[in-house]
């Protein structure tokens, strides 16, 4: 925590000099930062922030950035494929993904692809664990991962670009651009992704014959200070995937996807003495068209454009409170082959005040309330404080109801969709213990989360499938952390970070853990830098899960990568990577009879001028 | 009465005769006979007495000499013998130990016949029981003769197709029997199984195979895959297979018959045909096939002519077609009619089809919200599920039944079997699955028994017959 908030200072000091003119220096940060609300009202809750040279480390994937550095569980259908998290035993649609401050998760089923998210087009990627309906929405009850993009407004040029290639004709170009003036910033990134992913099925003769996938990503940011109490701000990304969906050991792959995702928001902000005032539009569009046959015209597809409109006021009332409260309008239009044209009006009222009691002790009461065209939302609302006990020691506890709406398929799939869904209703209690002696930093959280209502889809005597609000799970656990990074001498430096999580997530009628959890799960990665040479090695531990009539074994993976920086005498930099993953050659399946990767070799050659 | 009286007859003239013939002879030379206590015997009898005897005795001792022939093998089905013994002075009677061989081997019935060659070298002193034929019945059976079979389908992409084995007598659930046997998965979606002769095929659709397997052992003969897509069923005639494809489920236009050679296990021929072929069935001349649609709707049964191997004719009945029999030489098609969600709902209907003529005989009417399937017989019985309840009717009656004979049932699948009702419940679709068997006598539950993920469909599997 104190590492990251000596970051923070660092940053906003330099975007300070450029903007001083501007604007008073405690407003910097709400020009810099896309989302306030993680750093002023995250208290009480853990949050976990995954910087740029992390993010480098593990490649083309948010799936795999996070399975080697976080507690969180993928399920992944094989490298690339779709990959859904499981966020302290929840399931897919209960992880909500906040892209500088708007939830994005998938209107249609729920949850986001982690495969489809590239990393690198983001300054942080954070993790909040536990429920936070109140402040980012339906599904955010196991946690929420944020995709930030800061913008950097001090007077700057810089250009990156990586080129990697690797096993399987996996190629990867991209393209990074930042660029300030004081008034002015933005940054621009263009990815290209592509691989034939063909890996030999280890033990068998057999090959990941239809897993071939390319990815584009398009993400342009901007900044304007119009003056010293104008901002206006301007986020854009798009992705565009077109993968074959690899088959397993028993049933061949044919069938291929295409993913696009259109975003698009823009924010004014107006600063008064007390006060911040926020506008925010944004136009969300995700359509998707699935070939049954990879090599046929015939597909199904679907798509929903979200319009969005939020107002926010964030008021200073006195030195102990704050009140951040915002109405936020949403209007959904889907279209689809199996699901017609509905469309759907959402209203949402939250308000969250921030009470410091003290320079030890604060506390956030919050609450919302959503209206539906469609269904009645509950009334939601957290408690979140936290307590210095030392310098060194803090308490953290946090308490809250949370939902996950029905999607489009919940609601009007054909056959199946039913209207008379309730939102799935979760309550949950964490508390958490942060500790930092030096350079050494170890947090404790344990949790009690329930969930009812939830939703399931099930055969009916028509003879089709339908949701219904049926299961309840109860789900508890543990996690633990530890990070370290010390500096040793001028030249070296070393960084260990660990986590583990003891997660039971249990049917409440059959009292049977759920399947594809894992009761056991750690992580832990070493990087060690010697001037301009770089090492890393990480492993994870995936735990046995039940899955359907049976169990699927444990697993261990490794990576290890190299990096070298080449400084020249001009302001360009060359470093280059090569990175090893799965080490051992390790036969393993994430999801039962799809055999993930064997040992495959990865090269990158960045260049920044 | 008539006999009686010759029977009579004959056996006071027999008494009268022997006497005579006794009092007539002078003392008579030993002959020495062979015989059995027990002429059939079970492979798990352990030891037979052959028991050489004569009625006069001899004074010395003799060697008897004996020669074991017949189907029955030594040291297969019993234990080898010297093929000689003696037969002491002055005793009636010798025996000789006769040990059969259990073996878990299945096999025809064995006959062991005993033959006295010699008695001290001569022939003369053999009576005329000179030999005796011993039947040993074979005890053994395949692993899964006289039962039931259930295939599972599995969870869609789960790989955890399976097929579960139960004794007639329903004391005992094996599952999982493929796996068992042939140390491999079955595969993704356990379809339908068609059985020709000795062997049984099971249609695999989403591994996009059909395995062949011994009906009675489940050792794999062979597989078959290539050339199928979305395999949905199979039937034979004429020493052919027919399998229905509907090739993509989203394309309307690939649907095809697949024709398979039964010899080298492959496609030998497809045949393009409209859009979700389903069931299919066979006769001997004709192979017909309901069309219920696929992803889609479809009402048509095609006729493929099994003589010629081209498509015949098309009949049509009413929208999606799902199930048929064939009852004294009539195709019984049942049609479900478009369910509600389509947004176009038409009645189920069931059609009596003349497979001479191949024509509609007699058509009976659901009404618009009745979507009935699964079209079972036992004798004359017609039996079907619709909205949970089973409903029986006999194939003269002329109007459908008004009530169900088993009610509030959840049957993925069902079928009928002499007097027995056999649904399977698939629950939930992730947790095990029941096998539910009512009595059709007293329409009572008889049996739950708990079989494996998502039972889709009931075979009976009978003895083994050489």
């Amino acid at each position: 925590m104190k590492k990251r908030r000596y970051t923070i200072l660092l940053l906003l000091s330099v975007v300070w000099q450029a903007a001083a003119q501007d604007l008073p220096m405690q407003k910097l940060d709400e020009v810099v930062v896309s989302d306030m609300r993680l750093k002023r009202y995250a208290d009480g809750h853990k949050l976990t922030v995954l910087q740029d040279s992390i993010i480098k480390r593990n490649g083309l994937f948010l799936t795999a950035l996070l399975s080697f550095n976080s507690n969180i569980y993928f399920k992944e259908n094989g490298l690339g494929m779709v990959a859904s998290p499981a966020f302290r035993g929840t399931n897919a649609s209960h992880t909500a993904v906040v892209w500088n401050g708007i939830n994005i998760n998938s209107q249609l089923n729920g949850q986001v692809d982690f495969n489809t998210v590239n990393p690198f087009n983001y300054s942080s990627v954070a993790i909040r664990s536990g429920g936070g309906s109140v402040q980012f929405g339906t599904g955010a009850i196991g946690g929420s991962v944020h995709l930030n993009n800061d913008l950097s407004f001090e007077k700057h040029l810089d250009h990156q670009v990586f080129i990697g290639y690797g096993s399987f004709d996996t190629r990867s170009i991209n393209y990074n651009n930042s660029f300030g003036t004081g008034r002015w910033s933005s940054s621009i990134g263009v990815n290209y992704n592509s691989s034939d992913n063909d890996y030999r099925y280890l033990e068998t003769d057999e090959r990941n014959v239809n897993g071939a996938f390319e990815h584009i990503n398009i993400n342009a940011n901007a900044g304007y200070i119009l003056n010293d109490k104008n901002v206006i701000r301007l986020y854009h990304q798009r992705f565009i995937g077109d993968r074959n969906l690899s088959g397993n050991l028993v049933a061949p792959g044919r069938s291929r996807y295409e993913d696009l995702q259109n975003r698009t928001q823009l924010e004014w902000s107006n600063f008064g003495r007390n006060t911040i005032n926020r506008l925010k539009v944004a136009h969300l569009h995700e359509a998707f068209k699935y070939y049954e046959n990879k090599d046929s015209d015939t597909f199904s597809d679907g798509r929903v454009t979200t319009f969005l409109a939020r107002y926010t006021t964030d008021v200073k009332l006195s030195d102990a409170f704050r009140l951040n409260s915002f109405l936020e309008y949403n209007n959904f239009s889907a279209n689809g082959s199996s699901f017609g044209t509905p469309q759907r009006n959402d209203l949402a009222l939250t308000a969250v005040l921030k009470h410091t009691i003290n320079t030890k002790a604060r506390y956030n009461l919050s609450a919302r309330q959503d209206v539906s065209s469609d269904f009645s939302a509950p009334l939601v609302f957290a408690w979140a404080g936290s307590y210095d006990f030392s310098t060194w020691y803090q308490l953290q506890l946090n308490a809250s109801r949370n939902f996950r709406m029905p999607t489009f398929n919940d609601l009007y799939w054909q056959p199946g969709g039913n209207l008379d869904l309730e939102p799935e209703n979760s309550y949950q209690l964490d508390l958490g213990h942060q500790v930092q002696v030096g350079k050494l930093s170890f947090n404790l959280n344990t949790y009690y989360i329930e969930t009812k209502d939830m939703i399931r889809w099930l055969p009916n005597t028509s003879g089709f499938w339908a949701p219904t609000n049926v299961d309840a799970v109860q789900i508890y656990g543990a996690e633990a952390e530890l990070a370290f990074k010390t500096p040793i001498g001028k030249e070296q430096e070393i960084e260990f970070r660990t986590n583990y999580a003891y997660t039971v997530s249990e049917d409440k009628a059959s009292q049977e853990q759920l399947i594809y959890v894992p009761f056991h799960r750690a992580n832990a990665s070493l990087a060690y830098s010697f001037g301009d040479l770089g090492l890393f090695y990480q492993q994870l531990y995936n735990g046995s899960v039940s899955i359907i009539g049976g169990e699927l074994e444990g697993y261990q993976v490794a990576n290890t990568g190299l990096t070298y920086t080449l400084k020249t005498q001009s302001s360009l930099q060359y470093r280059f990577g090569l990175t090893v993953n799965n080490l051992f050659n390790t036969y393993y399946e994430n999801i039962a009879l799809r055999p993930m990767p064997n040992r495959n070799i990865q090269t990158q050659v960045v260049l920044n001028f | 009465m008539r006999i009686n009286k010759l029977v009579m007859i004959a056996a006071v003239a027999g008494v009268l005769f022997t006497g005579c013939t006794d009092d007539d002879t002078p003392a008579a030379l030993p002959g020495v006979g062979v015989s059995l206590v027990q002429e059939s015997v079970g492979e798990d009898v352990g030891t037979v007495s052959l028991l050489f005897n004569t009625m006069n005795t001899f004074d010395t001792d003799v060697e008897l000499i004996y020669e074991l022939s017949g189907t029955a093998t030594a040291d297969t089905d019993y234990t080898a013998l010297q093929g000689t013994l003696v037969l002491e002075a002055g005793a009636n009677s010798v025996n000789q130990n006769l040990f059969i061989i259990d073996d878990a081997e299945v096999e025809t019935d064995e006959e062991l016949i005993v033959t006295l060659t010699s008695v001290n070298g001569e022939t003369e002193f053999i009576s005329s029981n000179s030999s005796a034929t011993l039947t040993i019945t074979d005890n053994d059976s395949f692993a899964y003769e006289n039962g039931i079979l259930v295939l599972h389908e599995g969870n869609f992409f789960g790989g955890n197709a399976s097929v579960s084995y139960i004794t007639e007598d329903l004391s005992t659930t094996t599952n999982n029997i493929f796996s068992g046997v042939n140390d491999a998965a079955l595969g993704d979606v356990g379809q339908s199984m068609g059985f020709n002769g000795d062997l049984a095929y099971i249609v695999v659709n989403n591994s996009q195979k059909i395995e062949v397997v011994n009906r009675f052992t489940f050792e794999l003969v062979g597989t078959i895959d290539t050339g199928l897509l979305n395999p949905r069923n199979i039937a034979f005639t004429k020493g052919k297979g027919y399998v229905t494809n509907w090739g993509d489920g989203t394309d309307a236009t690939d649907d095809f018959v697949a024709l398979i050679n039964l010899e080298s296990f492959t496609v030998e021929d497809t045949y393009s045909v409209p859009e979700g072929p389903e069931a299919i069935v066979a006769t001997e001349d004709y192979i017909y096939v309901a069309h219920q649609g696929g992803f889609g709707q479809n009402n048509i049964v095609t006729v493929i002519n099994a003589n010629t191997n081209t498509l015949d004719s098309s009949i049509t009945v009413a929208d999606r077609p799902n199930s048929m029999q064939l009852i004294d030489g009539a195709l019984w098609v049942l049609s479900g009619g478009n369910p509600s969600w389509t947004g176009n709902e038409t009645a189920g209907q069931l059609d009596k089809i003349d497979t001479v003529t191949n024509s509609i005989e007699t058509t009976f009417a659901f009404t618009q919200t009745e979507h009935p399937g699964n079209l079972s017989v036992d004798g004359a019985n017609l039996y079907y599920l619709m909205s949970g309840n089973v409903f029986n009717m006999n194939v003269s009656d002329t109007e459908l039944p008004a009530t169900g004979v088993v009610n509030g049932v959840s049957f993925y699948d069902m079928t009928v079997n002499n007097g027995k009702l056999y649904g399977v419940d698939a629950k939930d679709f992730a947790s095990n699955g029941s096998l539910e068997i009512y009595d059709l006598g007293s329409n009572t539950l008889d049996v739950s028994l708990e079989v494996s993920i998502i039972p889709g469909a009931i075979y009976f599997n009978g003895g083994f017959e050489f």
